[in-house]
């Protein structure tokens, strides 16, 4: 089957980044489509038909939210801090194909009714940074976003923010912080993020790569982006592949179209010749899956999270990263809790000090220090912060859950690889640090 | 010593952008960063009375995010990723081939203070791991020859 690119179709365009090169390439028709024949009202409703839901993990839908939403937010805020282990599809669209981007949040403005956008985007996007910044410049110059007029509604403003980098500013409440210029600590809700956004006013959060589909469904129609997909979820995602395979890289398939063993197979090439796959993280803050697991199909519906299907995993971002039989699996799980203990906001105790526990364990095993009930240990603990795969959680975000059902995966699959690291007082996995370079990879970078 | 003329000036026009200054913290702090290398402790609080918020903010927002450091080691900041996609597929040798030019490991800076490495959290180019960013530009595919070839540049 071949790959299903919207998001993707232009991004090997040579200077598609720039304005007139978007333009020749039919760019900005959409928003002026949009302009020129529909109203706010209308534009929601075409979302709504389209069944367009957040790729950003949570896959909520966007049309009821937009709904009660339109005309009464002060500001729309665009979450470009993408910070997830092995996700790369945000910088790979912004640095590509940046006004894909504008076109796509200038539409959501005009759905909104809002004047004013933040792009939020993390400081370690250099280039990125320096691409938005000359495309918003780009669309001002041209009066793409509206032209000043005395008496009447501001033109759009599109300011790109960036922020400190930090993984828990992907979070809505805790994005929000960071454009008020505070920590990104999430805080509970109500009062929902969208009545009390910023400065105690309303704002809407939406993952920027979410917001590309936008210029696509005018373009195409509702209806067809509909009948991509499942009817539950329609469209495309653009799935990350790294890690151990023969073709990393984005990879855009229609949901549901294949399992997660042909994206690994057919899409990325195998595992490296000479190696069997060993484990999967089938995407940003999912617990691991085994080969045994892999039939699954790539849309949320058959996953327990969010789609309270089979697969004992979660369908987030689609950032699926591959283990060969080389990786030790008390090292990655280290290597992703340390990432959850330095990444943490330190604000709820069972997640502060759960994470850099469940690290300093996995610490002494890995170094041959392990001890016989490390193991009950590690799964006390995780448990504690957030049993596995269920709603309960110890903390005011899902961050808590993200690491402790993540932990909870590997001692269901590798627990005696885990018991063996205490029994022997070591290692026992002859691990491949050297670098490995992969065939080819899927888009040009 | 305090912001210059034109650092300060172009805090004010960031400021502009928000309707309350302090949105704008975040923003100026990546600007005297990127031009400074660091945030100066002795400019917290003029930055905090351009904002207008108490300096206790600002050092809480510096000391929070991972992107701000209060002193300057090394004149060139090598960032080495050391998150899961980029360990499986060599950030530890690129760490070990940096060592061998540069006789120093993460968290050290080279005598004569030109380079310094560190290890980052994922910054998101997975694909073309292992990744490092040198002041803030990102290199991608590393390999020996490329690490030894961009040393000799820099």
């Amino acid at each position: 089957m071949p790959e299903a690119r919207l998001l993707l179709r232009d991004i090997d365009i040579p200077d598609i980044e720039h304005l007139d090169t978007y333009r020749a390439h039919g760019g900005y028709a959409a928003l002026e489509r949009v302009r020129r024949e529909l109203s706010s009202n209308e534009v929601v409703d075409l979302v709504a038909r389209a069944g367009l839901r957040d790729r950003g993990g949570t896959w909520r839908e966007l049309a009821p939210r937009w709904r009660g939403l339109a005309g009464r937010t002060e500001y729309l805020c665009v979450n470009a801090n993408e910070s997830s282990p092995g996700a790369f599809r945000d910088r790979k669209l912004i640095e590509r194909h940046p006004h894909q981007c504008i076109e796509g949040i200038a539409i959501a403005a005009y759905a909104l009714e809002v004047q004013r956008v933040y792009i939020c985007v993390r400081p370690e996007m250099k280039r990125g940074i320096q691409l938005l910044q000359s495309a918003v410049e780009e669309v001002r110059n041209a009066g793409i976003l509206g032209i000043a007029v005395a008496g009447a509604e501001p033109p759009l403003d599109i300011v790109v923010h960036v922020g400190g980098g930090a993984y828990i500013a992907a979070e809505e409440t805790a994005l929000l912080a960071s454009l008020e210029g505070r920590r990104a600590e999430p805080r509970a809700q109500p009062p929902l993020a969208w009545e009390w956004g910023v400065w105690g006013r309303p704002a809407i959060v939406e993952n920027i790569g979410t917001l590309c589909y936008l210029p696509h469904i005018v373009e195409r129609g509702a209806d067809w982006f509909a009948s991509l997909g499942t009817t539950a979820c329609s469209g495309t995602l653009v799935f990350c592949i790294s890690g151990h395979v023969c073709r990393p890289g984005l990879y855009e398939l229609e949901l549901g179209a294949v399992t997660l063993r042909q994206l690994i197979n057919e899409y990325a090439g195998g595992v490296r010749a000479g190696h069997r796959l060993k484990a999967v993280l089938p995407g940003g803050g999912a617990p691991p899956l085994l080969d045994e697991h892999l039939d699954v199909s790539l849309v949320p519906e058959g996953w327990a999270i969010p789609g309270g299907g089979d697969c004992p995993s979660a369908f987030t971002n689609g950032a699926v990263i591959v283990m060969d039989d080389t990786v030790c699996m008390v090292d990655a799980a280290l290597n992703l809790m340390e990432f959850y203990a330095r990444e943490s906001c330190g604000q709820c105790p069972p997640c502060r000090g759960g994470s850099a526990w469940l690290r300093d364990i996995l610490t002494r095993l890995e170094g041959g220090q392990g001890r016989v009930d490390d193991l009950e240990l590690l799964l006390e603990v995780a448990e504690q912060v957030s049993p596995w795969l269920s709603s309960e959680r110890a903390g005011i975000c899902s961050f808590s859950q993200e690491f402790s059902w993540l932990l909870q995966g590997f001692l269901r699959y590798f627990s005696e690889e885990f018991a063996l690291h205490a029994e022997v007082g070591a290692c026992p996995v002859d691990k491949d640090f050297s670098i490995k370079t992969p065939e080819t990879i899927s888009v040009r970078f | 010593m305090g912001l210059s003329t034109e650092l300060r000036a172009e805090c004010e026009r960031l400021m502009q952008d928000y309707s309350q200054p302090a949105g704008a913290l975040l923003p100026i702090l990546n600007v005297v960063q990127n031009t400074l290398g660091h945030i100066p402790p002795d400019i917290v609080e003029e930055v905090a009375d351009l904002v207008d918020c108490t300096s206790a903010r600002v050092w809480e927002v510096v000391d929070f995010y991972t992107a701000f450091r209060t002193r300057v080691a090394g004149r060139c900041r090598i960032q080495v990723c050391r998150t899961l996609s980029c360990r499986l597929v060599g950030a530890e040798d690129v760490l070990a081939y940096l060592r061998e030019y540069l006789d120093i490991g993460p968290g050290q800076v080279t005598e004569d203070g030109r380079f310094e490495i560190e290890r980052i959290d994922c910054v998101g180019a997975c694909a073309t791991a292992p990744v490092m960013l040198v002041e803030g530009t990102l290199h991608q595919s590393l390999t020996r020859e490329y690490i030894a070839h961009l040393l000799e540049t820099l």
